[in-house]
């Protein structure tokens, strides 16, 4: 399969994994195995004095590539603080922008994610921006210095799948950056539509975290976007209203 | 002398430093990151950063997320 590249890095991998809501932190790194993951996601919180030796890094092999969320900011300048903190950790230089006030929908905030984007990407950053999918965004985001670009399928964790595929759908089209296709999915015929649709990558949490053996789904996932990726490379067909038959339409014997 | 660590009060000797502070809490200095009243303080700088009474110390790190 071809590599996906996002700044200057080459991954072999179109999955991005999250880290959230496991049951069993153990499950990470066998999740990690199991789903080729190279680029994962995490959060930044305080440290947790009751158990302070237990840090999800013990989970992650070193050769992952990290991408730090800005989950828990709800402006651009919130955004910003917790990014420098998460390079400061010296895990690299990776940040997925998240800027989220609406408790109801978690629907991302796009004019204060640009903000952001512009003044962290100037710093140095590997920006890839969570949005609400819209063209227009995008080509903001691309001006700002992104390095890629991460619309959402539907609401995060809620399985839902593809709700906002036409609008995906003109992303891919119109994006000179990497489309991954973030938050929703729920399922790996979800995940394989996305890719057949053109997407670069997918970044799936919910839907692996929670199922009852975390590493199997996340080996669904794994060919799930594998088949939809060549499926795009080998150029798909348009679909008709009418058949259009795949034997001979002669009759049996009329040669 | 008491510092505000995390949100929450915390008694510390007269003139720790915040290297001090991860080294009691037994933290692993490598994997967190220190902000002294809003400001991040960097791994090198912890040594010789001195807490003083009514410090603001935020200890941050990675955790499950998406």
């Amino acid at each position: 399969m071809d590599k996906l590249k996002i700044a200057n890095k080459e991954f072999s991998s179109r999955l991005l994994s999250g880290t959230g809501k496991f049951r069993d932190k153990a499950d990470i790194k066998e999740m990690l195995k199991q789903s080729g993951s190279q680029i994962i996601t995490i959060a930044l919180r305080r440290v947790n004095l009751e158990n302070p030796q237990d840090n999800i890094l013990n989970y992650i092999p070193k050769s992952t590539t990290l991408l730090p969320n800005t989950s828990g900011a709800r402006d651009a300048d919130e955004a910003i603080r917790i990014a420098h903190i998460a390079r400061e950790v010296g895990c690299g230089n990776f940040i997925k922008i998240e800027v989220i006030h609406d408790a109801k929908y978690l629907m991302p905030d796009n004019e204060e994610t640009i903000k952001a984007t512009k003044i962290l990407a100037k710093d140095g950053f590997v920006v890839l921006p969570y949005i609400t999918p819209d063209i227009i965004t995008c080509k903001k985001l691309e001006d700002a210095g992104a390095s890629a670009v991460m619309p959402l399928g539907a609401p995060i964790g809620s399985n839902a799948g593809l709700q906002t595929k036409a609008l995906l759908e003109m992303i891919i089209e119109n994006s000179n950056l990497p489309v991954i296709v973030d938050a929703g999915i729920g399922l790996p015929s979800h995940a394989a539509s996305a890719m057949e649709l053109g997407a670069d990558a997918v970044l799936i949490n919910t839907a692996i975290a929670t199922a009852d053996n975390p590493p199997l789904m996340a080996e669904a996932f794994s060919m799930a976007i594998k088949a939809g990726r060549v499926a795009y490379l080998s150029k798909l067909q348009k679909s008709s209203k009418y058949a259009n038959a795949s034997s001979p339409l002669t009759g049996f014997l009329n040669l | 002398m008491d510092i505000v660590l995390n949100s929450k009060p915390h008694n510390m000797k007269e003139k720790s430093s915040l290297y001090d502070l991860l080294k009691n809490l037994k933290l692993n200095p490598d994997n967190v990151v220190t902000e002294l009243n809003l400001q991040i303080i960097k791994k090198d700088k912890r040594e010789s950063t001195i807490l003083k009474n009514s410090d603001r110390v935020e200890i941050i790190t990675f955790m499950g997320g998406g």
